[in-house]
């Protein structure tokens, strides 16, 4: 061992904390490595044996694997004073499935505080640590704000270093608990929600938002799972798998970069990235927004199309046709004309707009006595009492097709809406002491969106594939979901 | 972009970003404990050892980006780096791997992710700078496991804290405060902002003082090369707290300080004189030690002739001056010539062989036979110093470099190069044994003298020599036996008899082998895809009797490989790093693993 050159910074260390030999720990599986790879071998037989020195290619070969062995042996029983091992958590449920990662419901052993350990899934990731991980904690450790869920640290777990298969460590982000999600509670007929407490969701939601934008953060996952109600009825933005970084275009002659427009679930996917747009800035999140406040009364995602032409179609059909004229930038989307020109085109022209028809009746002020009047099945309607017309305002300039129509969030955040009786509380917390039992679409529906709304028995429903998609590590598309 | 660059005042009361853990040291905390220091390390050892994995990160960097350097990239992967060594100890593992490991992981945290096969391949062409290729599949697949092993272990070992700070934002902000639109300091400003990246590399400032104090010192640094003195300058309102910007706790005596203790290290060590630091010292202020016989190739400048403006500067050693000025006009004959000389454009032939296979061949087509005529006319002896000379090429900016080599390839002046050899330690204790031994010895037998004060020193030259090698036998006395012919820059080896020194010179200047089968492939792949490359193809196979030709000459377009610091960002823009440059194109890439829709 000692003859082997290039390791002396491990033989030192070795001689020193390690005298045992080496414990013959089985190589991470590589059975997964990519084929190119192979390109390198055949590479090898040409290795030159000049440049003077004596060792040649199979004591290197022998060393770097020695090496990894040196560290794996060091390094996993060396100290990290910075970083909790996961065992400092007792694990209770699961509750859901990440983009990068199974969520489960734990308790600090220490503090008892409630959590939700996020594992990040590392198992076929090719260029190490996923970056979309990496991001989301970055990306979180700068956003601390009541209406974003709160990152509380970052735990690591050896994963059974006896174990023969991986032997990699596992990382886990650990956020506050938060009892429920938007789309579990809404797809739950026995919580009524007056209009206080709509009205209370969509300004933290819009707030929420608005940091986010501020921060210079695209969300790209807005969508009613994803916004998270904790006990004493705060919402909170979650799940910053897709998120990412953009760049303040300052200078309209300077080019917007481009990011990937395969994000989004599809549902909450706005008319300019089904179009192929790939210069999309903050107003995605806006229209995602605005579909959730639909959603608010609808009781269930208000367009749920199974493909990009079926979505399109659909947006068309509530928002109105996608032509120059509602939106004189649309030609320039790379699918725009590729689009329009098809003769059974998915974007049917002189469609009016009737969102306003469909929606207003059910956005009822509360009825004198106090009592809620949207229905949660969004059929029963009292003509008897008013509709709130600035919540129809708000909802028709989120859902605008031209995304330079559609308010910033901070535009909508100063809404005229929010102003008005009755205006936002600090929280939900009353709705909340009404429901005992924790609401997670995960464990209500037992599957994505299973359950929802009044389309128990529609056999359209889109089929339920985005479960298993969802398992997909990081670094793959979402939009496979769909 | 980097909005990791802001400042969050929020939790913790923190003033240096979200820093989650308590990073930064006191020096006297450092010298007592550290992870190494526990490991019967000394803090002069360790400081090296810091220096060196900061040097090689830069080195990693450059070869990433195609000699342009980025930094970001090489500012966050070296306070990774020095993270990562707060919390374990430098005998645990190979620094190099852990560099590459943070020159990963930053790639990722500043948002342009380098692909994992060139961190792993650059990583092994520093490393193993004689074996060229991985012997096999196995041992790439194995190194890939390394640095993705090491990469948890850096996170696990800082936690997560990837928000890095870096200051250059604060140079800015300074000198805007400092300036207030007069724009006279531009270039002191200049000075200031790009050394910022390569104090964070070759000191441990980044686990000591916050950014803002780093970027005050840098400041400071740049007014003392620039003649200038801050107290001067600055406007009144700003008289008494210029240093104590955005962290109150500096003061003007710890800006003195970091000063000085920069000044040291970049006196010491010529190895480290990296990035803008090599074009650091227009004025020839600071005496280097060790390089007193050779004069720097950077002062080469007339701008040294204008020392009159530095007479008023009191810490200036009159004497030492004069003499250097000696040195330098006595040299200027001898590193004029091949400066004017007709290659003006001949940068690249220092440039490493990756680049070559990284496809960039168009260039190099271009002049491929003025390069036939050039080197053809080349002794053979010269191609050891040939070779020297590509391995230095990430530690001197190209300017320097194209001198330089100009100078190598000169077959009559063989002594040249050697004395160039004390001037890139890392370089050539990567390049061969024999060529770190001398500067082995003398760095740790300069750290022993901690007394002398730079600015002052006045070296005897031989003396020095002497010295230097009774302690590089003393060394060698006292890790006999455990002794190993290892390149590891740590092991100061024994010192070589002369003829051996020749015999290993004999050995590299051996020519580079053929053309293997994988470039071969590379390249029959590129033509099928790219249409100019079979251009180059073509002229490849057509001039086999000089392979090493292609491989240590590849392209040279000034656009495409530019110094570090003037491909830079303009200095009024508030965006601190460079767009990331385009992929290198090393191997073909297979339709499964096009960027087309990747995650971005």
């Amino acid at each position: 061992m000692s003859s082997q050159p290039y390791t002396a910074g491990l033989h030192q260390s070795s001689t020193q904390s390690h005298r045992q030999a080496a414990p013959k720990r089985p190589l991470p599986n590589r059975a997964d490595e990519p084929p190119k790879r192979a390109l390198i071998g055949q590479n090898g037989q040409n290795t030159p044996s000049g440049g003077g020195t004596p060792n040649s290619t199979g004591n290197a070969e022998v060393d770097v694997k020695q090496q990894l062995l040196n560290y794996q042996k060091i390094f996993d029983h060396a100290s990290y004073p910075f970083i909790n091992d996961v065992s400092a958590y007792e694990k209770l449920s699961k509750i859901g499935q990440g983009t990068f990662g199974e969520v489960f419901k734990a308790r600090c052993k220490t503090t008892g505080r409630m959590v939700a350990l996020k594992k990040i899934l590392m198992e076929n990731e090719k260029e190490g640590f996923p970056i979309t991980a990496l991001r989301e904690v970055k990306m979180l450790e700068q956003l601390k704000h009541q209406n974003i869920t709160d990152l509380i640290e970052v735990c690591s777990a050896k994963t059974g270093s006896t174990s023969t298969s991986k032997d990699r460590t596992t990382f886990y982000l650990v956020f506050a608990f938060c009892e429920h999600d938007l789309a579990g509670l809404l797809s739950n007929p026995k919580v009524r929600m007056s209009l206080v407490h709509i009205k209370t969701m969509m300004k933290h939601l819009i707030t929420g938002l608005n940091k986010l934008h501020r921060s210079k953060i695209l969300h790209r996952d807005m969508k009613a799972a994803n916004v998270l109600i904790s006990k004493e009825g705060v919402l909170k933005l979650a799940d910053f798998g897709l998120a990412r970084p953009f760049v303040q275009r300052e200078n309209p002659n300077h080019p917007r970069p481009l990011y990937t427009n395969r994000v989004v679930t599809l549902w909450y996917r706005p008319p300019e990235l089904l179009l192929g747009d790939r210069a999309y800035g903050t107003k995605i999140d806006v229209w995602g927004a605005g579909c959730i406040m639909a959603e608010m009364w609808t009781r269930q995602p208000i367009m749920q199309g199974d493909t990009e032409q079926k979505q399109l179609t659909l947006i068309s059909a509530l928002c109105g046709s996608i032509n120059p004229e509602v939106w004189p930038n649309c030609v320039k989307m790379p699918l725009y004309s590729a689009m329009a020109a098809e003769p059974n085109s998915a974007l049917p022209q002189g469609k009016g707009r009737c969102l306003k028809l469909k929606i207003r009746h059910l956005m009822k002020f509360d009825s004198a006595d106090g009592k809620p009047q949207s229905d949660p099945y969004g059929k029963k309607t009292n003509d008897q009492v008013p509709s709130d017309d600035d919540a129809m305002n708000l909802l028709e300039n989120l859902l605008a097709i031209d995304p330079d129509r559609r308010p910033t969030a901070d535009e909508a955040e100063d809404d005229i809406w929010f102003y008005k009786d009755p205006v936002p509380r600090a929280n939900v917390g009353d709705l909340m002491d009404t429901i005992p039992t924790s609401q997670f679409e995960y464990t209500v529906g037992k599957g994505a969106h299973a359950g929802r709304g009044r389309h128990h028995n529609n056999p359209q429903r889109p089929h339920q594939a985005p479960r298993q998609s969802n398992a997909i590590p990081a670094g793959q598309y979402r939009d496979t979901i769909f | 972009m980097s909005f990791s660059n802001k400042l969050i005042t929020e939790k913790n009361g923190s003033r240096y970003g979200r820093m989650i853990h308590p990073w930064l040291r006191r020096k006297q905390d450092i010298m007592v404990d550290t992870p190494s220091r526990r490991d019967g390390m000394s803090y002069e050892e360790e400081l090296f050892k810091r220096q060196q994995g900061g040097v090689f990160i830069f080195d990693i960097v450059l070869h990433l980006t195609l000699g342009k350097g980025e930094h970001g990239l090489s500012g966050v992967a070296s306070t990774l780096f020095n993270r990562f060594f707060n919390v374990h100890s430098f005998k645990m593992c190979d620094f190099r791997d852990v560099a590459a490991a943070c020159v990963f992981l930053a790639g990722k945290n500043e948002d342009s992710p380098k692909k994992l096969k060139y961190v792993v391949n650059h990583l092994w062409q520093l490393k193993y700078p004689h074996q060229k290729h991985f012997p096999s599949e196995q041992t790439f697949v194995d190194q890939c496991t390394v640095v993705t092993y090491l990469e948890e272990v850096v996170l696990r070992s800082i936690s997560f804290d990837i928000n890095v700070d870096l200051p250059h934002q604060y140079v800015l902000k300074l000198m805007r405060d400092v300036e207030k639109g007069r724009n006279v300091y531009k270039e002191m400003v200049k000075t200031a902002y790009y050394m910022a990246t390569d104090v964070l590399i070759i000191t441990d400032w980044s686990v000591r003082y916050t950014c803002a104090s780093i970027a005050t010192a840098c400041v400071n640094i740049a007014a003392y090369f620039h003649n200038i003195k801050m107290d001067e300058i600055v406007p009144p309102e700003l008289a008494n707290h210029w240093f104590c910007f955005q962290d109150e706790s500096m003061t003007r005596a710890e800006v003195e300080v970091m000063t000085t203790e920069f000044l040291d290290i970049f006196a010491r060590n010529p190895a480290f004189h990296i990035g803008s630091l090599k074009k650091i010292d227009v004025n020839g202020k600071v005496k280097i030690v060790g390089r007193a016989k050779t004069p720097p190739p950077q002062a080469t400048t007339s701008l040294s002739a204008s020392g009159s403006s530095s007479s008023n500067l009191k810490k200036i050693d009159y004497e030492a001056y004069k003499g250097r000025q000696k040195t330098i006009s006595a040299s200027s004959g001898n590193e004029s010539t091949p400066t004017t000389s007709t290659r003006p454009s001949f940068l690249p032939d220092v440039k490493n062989q990756k680049v070559v296979e990284q496809g960039l061949m168009e260039a190099q087509k271009q002049r491929g036979h003025y390069h036939n005529s050039n080197h053809s006319s080349t002794s053979s002896s010269s191609n050891g110093s040939y070779q020297n000379g590509y391995h230095k090429s990430s530690h001197h900016s190209h300017h320097s470099d194209m001198k330089r080599q100009t100078a190598y390839e000169d077959p009559t002046q063989p002594k040249k190069m050697r004395t160039d050899y004390h001037q890139s330690f890392v370089a050539s204790s990567s390049s061969s044994s024999t060529t770190s031994i001398s500067e082995n010895g003398r760095y740790v037998q300069q750290q022993q003298q901690q007394t002398t004060t730079i600015m002052t020193t006045q070296q005897q030259p031989p003396s020095q020599q002497r010295e230097e090698s009774a302690y590089a036998r003393q060394v060698r006395l006292l890790k006999a036996g455990a002794q190993q012919p290892v390149p590891l820059m740590s092991l100061p080896p024994p010192p070589l008899p002369p003829q051996q020194l020749q015999h290993l010179q004999q050995m590299q200047s051996q020519p580079p082998p053929q053309q293997s089968e994988y470039q071969k492939m590379c390249m029959a792949l590129d033509k099928t895809r790219n249409q100019q490359y079979s251009a180059v193809n073509h002229h490849n196979s057509i001039i086999p009797t000089h392979p090493h030709h292609h491989l240590h000459h590849p392209m040279s377009s000034t656009q495409q490989i530019s110094p570090p610091d003037e491909s830079s960002p303009p200095l009024t823009s508030m965006i601190l790093l460079p767009p990331p440059p385009p992929p290198p194109v090393l191997m073909p890439r297979r339709v499964d693993e096009i960027e087309d829709g990747e995650l971005v």
